[in-house]
């Protein structure tokens, strides 16, 4: 499966520079239309086939859209959007997890059947997720029903966060979908953001990502290169998810919208709820209120309160991949979330250190479990960081720990609020302000070359969340 | 203009102009064919077909085409070099590293699978050919120069002592020659792979010896020092600046009279077709692998006839790009020396070209070569 990363050369040298001349030549009446034609491309760049269902799929969410809006009862407003929830859900259960249910029926019945033979659409369950959105709002009335396939299509298929995120509400960005401004501040901003992503992603997350294979790739790692690799992924899918998230939110602001915040410094969380609220901030809101809220949310019994807590983070990880290991995922979440609402949450609040060796500890732990291929792997994963047959330290795990601690160090330090208070601080200083005019630039021109010869290089190249 | 909006129109126009100055210039810039510094041909531009667009083949070979085609490359690799080795003080950069001024290859680990892979190779061919022709079977393994760099270096090292025991292990019926208590870091070339022909001659006599054969002394050769530099293969793959060879080569009145045979590929025939070749071949020092010089670089089989031999002994080497500069030395204590190179030339087709009639074989293989075996057929 091949996906046009931001984090590859084609992307930055051809597709951008062509997609922000179109744009910003076209009237503002052709903006829309500029940017749904260059989201297809995008999609289709990696995906042709699978374009149609994405087009399909917006046609059903844009026409439901109008009918729930215009029906004239409750009742048949309510029926056209458990059309659209089904028509959109349909086909990401179909897609996603069609064969995760065949494996499972085979393997518990002893009947065998066979896989059907169909790849996972690229963005599938964040495009999903935002139609979804759309028409549950337009049923609530908390947004009137997008008149213009060209503005809905836009917003849907919208390259920027297409295939990663973050969730995009339609009813975030509605205004700006009509109407939004373009400015030299936005553009800068925008571009300033997205270079910091792209270098987060390429320097940072590839780097960590190197670590890991290393330790994959190893016949006997130690236990200590088990535990500097799980420390590494939990770098690695931070800067990685949160960089790409940088990137989109970059885009978004050239091209003159505003998308939500999708992570806010998650590893200086003091509990896991608040880890939560810092950690792919636009899935957690959708969920709780899509979800959790209409379930009940906390104001229900206490029994049916924890029901809920476990049917949603059940499907948050189920929402990640079709496999064992991710629905443990999610669930290893809600009995953390449920003895932190039992009473444990009390008792972080007023820790100073432990409530943040608590969180990195679990975070590093579901992590591993997420990381896995399956949860036979998983358990292998961690098996291999508390047993001692590969021994304690040995020769490579010291290697790559030295090669890489520098890396260590600025993920350590980059995924604190550290650099932006530092900054923010020189900044405030006469001096600090006006040689931020000429080193601010530098220093993101330097970056971007950084980048670009990285990806040059060639070097390792994954994307962790696009498989979602 | 307000003082304010200097920031934002500074970080805009150069963000712009990073993007388009790299886009019109790669769009408009003639696609290079080969890359001098990492020896290997380019993706050029990947044709289209309705399949190959609709299964994303061919964005991901036009991915490729991007990297390898795009300006300024290699200053491009050299800043990735630098920033990984120099401002992130990785230990490596793509597996490289210098030490010392010389700059060597982490091959790391060992693949016991690929050990094994060769040694049921060179059994297949043992017993298909040279226990019928009553040769005379030698192995030895060349290690590669981390392996005498890697500790002083703090750098990880592939296990050779298990390698050369796996391979032995595997090899009951062949005669065994340990060469690694021989070599240094400094017998091979900072930037190549390759061991320097100068500094191998105890090598060679070991070999020799331990085969039976009696080669000329070291005071019999010249040596001689090539003027132009050489920059060997892990100076581009390095990208950053380094120390270059100075390239030196043995000669001898024995070596003189070499009569060196060539045997390529006849792309109409698909037979092996012989022709005059040289022992040292100057061409190659304008050529960007200067080790070609010796033998004359990839050829699927050569021979080497000594027409001054005193003795009616034949030596054939299964061999890499190693034996290149060491089989110059070998070939004063044979009357023929023929050098296979597995994988240019399959093991089934090798019979067809030659004779193993009494004579002594040697398994010549470097750690590279046998830690990826694959390559050989």
């Amino acid at each position: 499966m091949y996906v046009l990363l931001f984090s590859s050369l084609p992307f930055l040298y051809y597709f951008l520079p062509a997609v922000l001349l179109l744009y910003f030549i076209a009237p503002k009446a052709l903006k829309n239309t500029v940017l749904l034609l260059s989201s297809l491309i995008f999609y289709a760049w990696g995906e042709p086939k699978y374009v149609f269902l994405m087009i399909a799929t917006i046609f059903s969410g844009y026409i439901l859209g109008i009918l729930t809006e215009k029906a004239r009862t409750k009742r048949l407003s309510r029926l056209f959007l458990a059309l659209a929830v089904i028509i959109d859900l349909g086909a990401l259960g179909f897609f996603k997890y069609a064969n995760f249910f065949i494996d499972n029926f085979s393997k518990a019945t002893g009947i065998e059947a066979s896989a059907l033979n169909i790849a996972l659409p690229i963005g599938i369950s964040f495009y999903t997720f935002q139609i979804l959105s759309y028409n549950i709002d337009v049923y609530r009335g908390t947004v009137a029903a997008q008149k213009n396939p060209i503005d809905l299509g836009a917003y849907i298929t919208m390259f920027p966060q297409l295939i990663a995120g973050p969730i995009v509400r339609y009813s975030d960005i509605a205004p700006e979908l009509k109407c939004r401004s373009h400015s030299l501040e936005k553009f800068s901003l925008g571009a300033r953001r997205f270079t910091i992503g792209l270098a987060k992603k390429v320097i940072l997350a590839n780097s960590l990502g190197e670590f890991c294979a290393a330790k994959d790739a190893s016949p006997a790692p130690s236990a200590a290169f088990c535990w500097a690799a799980a420390v590494a992924f939990l770098f690695q899918i931070y800067f990685d998810f949160s960089g790409y998230s940088d990137m989109a939110i970059g885009l978004g602001e050239i091209f003159g919208f505003h998308f939500p915040e999708n992570f806010n410094y998650p590893y200086i969380s003091k509990s896991i709820t608040e880890f939560w609220r810092r950690w792919h901030i636009s899935l957690g809101t959708w969920f709780r209120d899509y979800v959790y809220i209409p379930m009940g949310g906390n104001r229900v019994s206490k029994p049916r309160w924890f029901f809920n807590i476990f049917t949603v983070w059940f499907l948050t990880g189920f929402w990640h991949g079709a496999s064992w290991n991710f629905i443990v995922w999610g669930l290893f979440f809600a009995v953390l979330l449920v003895f932190e609402k039992l009473g444990l949450l009390k008792l972080l609040k007023k820790g100073k250190v432990l409530p943040h060796i608590y969180v990195l500890f679990a975070v590093l732990i579901s992590f591993v479990i997420f990381d896995a291929d399956s949860m036979g792997e998983a358990v292998k994963n961690l098996g291999g960081m508390f047993s001692l047959s590969g021994g304690f330290l040995g020769a490579e795990a010291l290697y790559y720990i030295k090669s890489y601690f520098v890396v260590f160090m600025l993920a350590a330090i980059g995924s604190t609020p550290l650099p932006k208070k530092l900054y923010n601080k020189f900044a405030a200083t006469g001096f600090g302000e006006k040689a931020l005019y000429v080193l601010e630039p530098l220093f993101l021109v330097a970056l971007l070359l950084t980048v670009t010869a990285f990806l040059t290089d060639g070097s390792f190249n994954p994307f962790l969340y696009f498989r979602f | 203009m307000k003082r304010e909006m200097l920031k934002p129109l500074c970080i805009t126009l150069s963000f712009l102009l990073v993007i388009s100055v790299f886009s019109v210039w790669a769009i408009i810039k003639p696609a290079d064919e080969y890359s001098v510094s990492e020896r290997r041909k380019l993706a050029q531009f990947p044709k289209a077909s309705f399949d190959s667009v609709k299964d994303g083949r061919f964005f991901e070979s036009f991915e490729k085409y991007a990297a390898d085609q795009f300006p300024m490359r290699d200053k491009l690799r050299a800043l990735k070099a630098t920033a990984s080795y120099d401002f992130l003080l990785e230990r490596d950069n793509n597996g490289l590293y210098c030490y010392d001024d010389t700059i060597a290859k982490i091959d790391y680990p060992l693949d016991p699978f690929m050990i094994d892979n060769a040694a049921d190779l060179f059994e297949n061919i043992t017993e298909l050919y040279l226990k019928p022709a009553n040769a005379k079977v030698y192995i030895a393994a060349i290690p590669d120069k981390n392996k005498y760099l890697a500790e002083e270096a703090g750098r990880l090292s592939l296990d050779f002592d298990a390698l050369k025991a796996r391979l032995f292990e595997k090899t009951p019926d062949m005669t065994h020659i340990e060469i690694d208590g021989l070599l240094k870091y400094y017998n091979y070339y900072y930037t190549d792979t390759h061991w320097k022909q100068e500094e191998i001659y105890p090598v060679a006599k070991h070999l020799a010896d331990e085969m039976g054969a009696e080669i000329p002394s070291f005071k019999s050769y010249t040596l001689n020092v090539a003027s132009t530099p050489f920059y060997g293969v892990y100076s581009g793959q390095f990208a950053k600046k380094c120390k270059y060879d100075s390239f030196r080569f043995l000669s001898s009145p024995v070596t003189d009279g070499l009569r060196v045979t060539v045997f390529s590929f006849d792309e109409e025939t698909g037979d092996l077709t012989p022709e005059n070749g040289v022992l040292y071949d100057k061409k190659a020092f304008s050529t960007d692998d200067m080790y070609n010089f010796f033998l004359m670089g990839s050829v699927p089989l050569i021979t080497v006839e000594n027409p001054a031999a005193e003795n009616e002994k034949e030596l054939v080497i299964f061999r890499d790009s190693f034996s290149s500069s060491l089989a110059p030395l070998l070939a004063g204590g044979y009357k023929k020396v023929t050098l296979v190179d597995l994988r240019y030339l399959p093991s089934y087709a090798v019979g067809d070209y030659v004779s193993f009639e009494n004579a002594d074989v040697l398994f010549l293989y470097s750690t590279l070569v046998l830690n990826d075996s694959l390559q050989l057929s």
